[in-house]
């Protein structure tokens, strides 16, 4: 008996020690992701038409720690900067995605925000890091149920969530000031962009799980006037031989 | 001749294995995937070959029965290799859209490789055992084997229309035991009565399982995967076939909403979806249709629907019935007549059977017809014009975003093919090609580019007076008017496109400023695309555009290779940074298929029988041994696959097509073997004088069947399928019987200067086969299909060199060997 609680005391020390370790290197970790969003916005400055990310989604990415937000086996890649599995056939995107299509959004301190497809959570935790007022819907009850669980345990109270269909957006917090779809199979539907306000941003990623083809962006004028802008967030000219 | 009669069997389940794991790699993963990763794992039989040469005198030596048994051992134990193996190969976390992150994917490739060799080792070790021990009777082993291939290759298309896959597999691994069961009455096995009987037992229980013992675990990266993890979401029934494996789905809670190029000016509802997914991906959907409750709408806001907006009761072609999205557009539209060339007949049965009533009888409509084949095939024997030839190919994003299909053929999307279609157009007909919208652009300026010069073909006096394209956020859709476009009508596109917020893309009278309206890109790059297309300097535009768009042909029908090299170190260096989607993949798996066959084969084949103890044969005959048996195996692969590619465009059915031309080989080339048996028993130096003459004629047919096969086939295009089974069997029946003797005949020689070398003739000559399988779909897609047979034909040459050489130089040494 004595034998079992000194290996448990054992145990936990170790397992205290190796989270402040890993605390300090998802720190340099994080620095890093942060540097190489930087270096990619620089690089994609022609297609995306913006040669800096504003500080406030850097800082955003900065406050959430995004080892949280995938499956334990796989923290040691957290930060890297790449999409990972969550299961469920799902991914949590490359984190110079997330930056970008919060970026894209342009969001004010306060805006409303609309998401389509939950998945980790994380892309919610840092719209919500921003400042914005999220409502975030997932389609698979399993997905949405950890993700719940996890912004309580995290503390992150201006994302609510719930589970059901995202296609009808979610009527009684309309309009929004943004909208992010992230469902798997990328459809734009057409109560979501009435839900969206005037002058708002639908963002929505198109191509297979592992690898965004372009992000394909709804914008709305003041008129109400709707047109898409198709963004490639990857330093490429497919016409002449200048990169 | 029990023996015989094992090595039949086991190579019939051998090349019945090979083929159904194509169909199950598809169902749970990717296509392309699966033909790497099953390329590769017929190394087994290459390292068999490796083996029996290093254990040769263990395995002789002992009792006269022992190498009878170990065939016997071999043969059973492809029964639990070749289900084990597949059951371990797919609960492997192998994650092929992973690769470009993870190298550990590598790993678990390399995994997966090896455990599916397994089964094909054991193939390749019973059949080189028996050419290394009875080598009176190489020729009647060979011939066993290539009747059993071509009997396989038949058997397993039957198999696959009548049961599962799952069910199928089974029974491939039962023949395995059946071989061994033949094996046991051997004389030369000498087992007792009781194996016998157990192995009969082994197999009839192996037969007697249901499918259902196994399951398919389908990668949760697949559409339908998704689909199944909504709630509620179920698979209401399956239909299985060689071609696709069909999935009725039903998602009554939260309902199924795919309308691709939909427009966002549209503010309807959807009607109630089935969905409809091949191999867990490519998404059709089965729309509701009721009498008087039409919600309907939403197709006059599809970009596909702009080929029917200046046509008045139509009569419409559609290519592709998929969940009769073309045929309700055009019924919608008040179509005279349609008729719809589908080329599965179990998706035709689901919509006159159980999804009728859903689909309010669609296919019933008295204006409606149906045919089952291929566009090509049906436009070579049909006279009838048409007004509107709606073709579709909306395939899913996930693999057409990793354009994955690279290796793929297509003889819908060639020159020939649009022109073909344009032919069929009444005067005043239009042709509507509708795709998904792929960025930075490609197969959309391909297809314009395609258009175009098939209308050059034509001699249409201004092709780009015919040609209009546009595009909403996700599709594109190419017309092509017969009679030119008049201004009244351009108007009326342009009104119909402006209202739906619909980009123009190409017009015959287009003005600056007219693209990249609604849906905006950073550049009007399909505008300036198309623009370029039309221009003087089309081919300066071909040349220095990043994507190969150079148009497809009848001859290089790779209409989804968009590879460039010198595009390479940019995307490779931008690979984590986006531009792991805008690589080729598909190109680079076909190379990486290569260049491991290459470093694989190295070092499980050629390898052990370099280092082999006092073996390897440092001499000039040791070479020429190499090269013929390697050429042997590239030539005869290569042809075989050339071959195949032209029947499926002549018989359109591609089952048909596959299991004719293998099937017709391989059996031709078993009798051919069997002659050759009988032209043997002479002295060594006039063996190798009537191989080296052999291989002369068959270089000399191969010429004169790469001439006349297509006039032939061009001849007798617009006949029936059964008659072009047979005319396919026929024309090839000549070059495929001659090419059956020189590897026995080299066996046979081998045999008389070289035993020893048996084994590591039918090791190399494995291998070879493998290289070849690689390499062949980079000749077809680099310098196309008559190139395929003109490579194989200086194979050949090259084997003919190689044996006139082999027999003086080695002779010498013969006295060395057992």
């Amino acid at each position: 008996m004595r034998k079992t609680v000194l290996a448990s005391l054992l145990a936990i020390l170790a397992a205290a020690g190796s989270t402040v370790l890993a605390a300090e290197s998802y720190g340099k970790a994080q620095q890093r992701m942060l540097q190489e969003i930087e270096a990619d916005t620089r690089l994609t400055a022609r297609q995306t038409g913006r040669k800096a990310l504003d500080s406030r989604v850097m800082a955003a990415l900065a406050r959430v720690p995004r080892h949280e937000f995938v499956p334990a086996e796989l923290r040691r890649h957290a930060y890297d900067n790449r999409p990972l599995p969550i299961g469920y056939g799902q991914t949590i995107s490359q984190p110079y995605i997330v930056a970008l299509m919060t970026d894209l959004l342009g969001l004010e301190e306060g805006a409303k925000v609309l998401e389509v497809g939950t998945g980790s959570g994380y892309q919610a935790a840092v719209l919500a890091a921003m400042g914005a007022r999220v409502f975030t819907i997932e389609i698979i009850p399993e997905l949405g149920r950890q993700v719940a669980k996890r912004f309580a345990s995290l503390g992150i109270s201006e994302v609510t969530s719930r589970v059901g269909d995202g296609y009808y957006g979610w009527e009684e917090e309309a309009p929004f000031d943004a909208i992010i779809v992230t469902a798997a199979s990328p459809t734009i539907p057409p109560p979501l962009v009435s839900q969206l306000e005037a002058g708002g941003v639908l963002v929505i990623p198109v191509g297979g799980p592992f690898a965004v083809q372009h992000l394909t962006l709804v914008e709305k004028d003041d008129a109400g006037a709707v047109r898409t802008r198709q963004v490639l967030p990857v330093a490429f000219v497919p016409l002449t031989g200048d990169r | 001749m029990p023996l015989r009669l094992a090595i039949l069997i086991l190579s019939a389940a051998a090349i019945a294995y090979e083929v159904l794991l194509i169909r199950l790699f598809s169902i749970i993963q990717w296509q392309q995937f699966a033909a790497m990763v099953i390329s590769l794992a017929l190394l087994g039989y290459g390292a068999s070959g490796s083996v029996l040469a290093l254990m040769r005198a263990r395995l002789l030596a002992g009792p006269t029965t022992r190498p009878g048994r170990f065939v016997l051992v071999s043969a059973a134990s492809f029964a639990p290799l070749s289900v084990g193996a597949f059951l371990l190969a797919q609960r492997l976390p192998f994650n092929p859209l992973a690769l470009v992150w993870e190298l550990e994917q590598l790993l678990w490739l390399l995994l997966v490789y090896l455990v599916l060799a397994l089964p094909f080792f054991s193939v390749g070790f019973s059949i080189g055992l028996v050419l290394t021990v009875w080598r009176g009777e190489i020729f009647r082993f060979y011939q066993a084997d290539l009747l059993g291939a071509g009997l396989g290759a038949v058997a397993v298309v039957v198999a696959l229309w009548t049961t599962s896959p799952e069910r199928c597999l089974l029974l491939v691994g039962a023949g395995g035991l059946l071989a061994a069961t033949a094996a046991s009455l051997d004389p030369r096995v000498a087992v007792k009565r009781t194996t016998t009987l157990l192995l009969v037992a082994g197999s009839l229980a192996l037969m007697a399982l249901p499918g259902s013992w196994l399951r398919l675990r389908q990668s949760e990266y697949k559409d339908l995967s998704h689909a199944l993890l909504v709630p509620g979401t179920e698979v209401v029934t399956q239909r299985s076939s060689p071609l696709a494996l069909l999935s009725v789905v039903r998602s009554p809670t939260i309902p199924l909403r795919y309308a691709p190029g939909l427009s966002l000016a549209f503010e309807g509802d959807l009607p109630e979806q089935i969905g409809l997914f091949e191999d867990g991906d490519a998404l059709s959907v089965v729309n509701r249709r009721r009498q008087g409750k039409s919600r309907l709408s939403f197709l006059d806001y599809q970009v596909s629907f702009l080929g029917y907006h200046l046509s008045e009761s139509p009569r419409v072609l559609v290519i592709g019935l998929g969940g009769g999205e073309g045929v309700l557009s055009a019924l919608e539209h008040g179509a005279e007549r349609v008729l719809v060339i589908e080329h599965n007949p179990q998706s035709l049965r689901l919509l006159q059977g159980e999804l009728a009533e859903f689909s309010g009888h669609l296919l019933e409509e008295p204006s409606v017809d149906v045919r089952v084949g291929e566009m090509r095939a049906f436009l070579a024997a049909d006279r009838e014009a048409w007004d509107v030839i709606d073709l579709r190919g909306m395939q899913s994003l996930a693999a057409s975003s990793g354009g994955v299909g690279a290796a793929g053929v297509s003889y819908v999307y060639t020159v020939e093919a649009l022109a073909a279609l344009v032919e069929h157009l009444t005067p005043d007909g239009v042709l509507s090609v509708t795709r998904r919208l792929r960025l930075p652009p490609r197969d959309s300026l391909k297809l314009f580019a395609t258009a175009l010069q098939a209308l050059e073909t034509l001699d249409w006096e201004n092709p780009k007076g015919s040609l209009v394209m546009a595009r909403s956020w996700d599709a594109v859709t190419l017309l092509v008017k017969r009679g030119g476009w008049s201004s009244t009508e351009l108007q009326d596109l342009r009104a119909w496109c402006e209202s739906r917020w619909f980009d123009v893309v190409f017009l015959p009278d287009m003005v600056p400023g007219e693209a990249n309206r609604f849906n905006h890109l950073e550049q009007p790059y399909l505008h300036q695309g198309a623009m370029a297309l039309v221009g003087e300097d089309r081919q300066d535009f071909i040349d220095n555009y990043k994507f190969f768009i150079q148009p497809a042909t009848d001859d290089r029908p790779f209409f989804s290779h968009f590879f460039r090299w010198r595009t390479v170190p940019e995307l490779v260096e931008l690979r984590q940074r986006g531009g792991a989607s805008l690589l080729e993949w598909g190109y680079l798996v076909v190379l990486g298929t290569l260049a491991q066959a290459l470093v694989a084969g190295s070092v499980l084949i050629l390898l052990p029988l370099v280092l082999r103890k006092g073996g390897w044969q440092q001499s000039a005959g040791s070479v020429m041994t190499w090269v013929f048996f390697a050429a042997l195996g590239l030539g005869f692969l290569m042809l075989e696959i050339a071959y195949i590619q032209r029947v499926i465009l002549y018989v359109g059915d591609p089952i048909f097509a596959v299991a004719t031309a293998l099937a017709a080989f391989l059996i031709f080339a078993g009798l051919g073997s069997g002659t050759a048996g009988r032209l043997s028993g002479s002295t060594g130096s006039g063996l190798q004088a009537k191989t080296g003459l052999v291989v002369g004629a068959i270089v000399v047919l191969c010429l004169v069947h790469l001439g006349l096969t297509p006039v032939i086939f061009r001849a007798t295009l617009a006949l029936g399928l059964g008659w072009k089974v047979l005319i396919s069997v026929l024309v090839v029946a000549p070059l495929a019987y001659v090419m059956g003797m020189p590897f026995p005949l080299g066996l046979q020689h081998l045999a008389r200067i070289h035993p020893g070398w048996i084994p590591w003739a039918w090791g190399i000559n494995g291998w070879a086969t493998v290289v070849s399988a690689a390499l062949a779909p980079l000749v077809a897609i680099h310098f196309g299909l008559d190139a395929m047979g003109m490579f194989a034909a200086a194979c050949y040459g090259f084997a003919g060199m190689a044996i006139w050489s082999l027999g003086g130089r080695s002779l010498g040494s013969a006295s060395t060997c057992r």
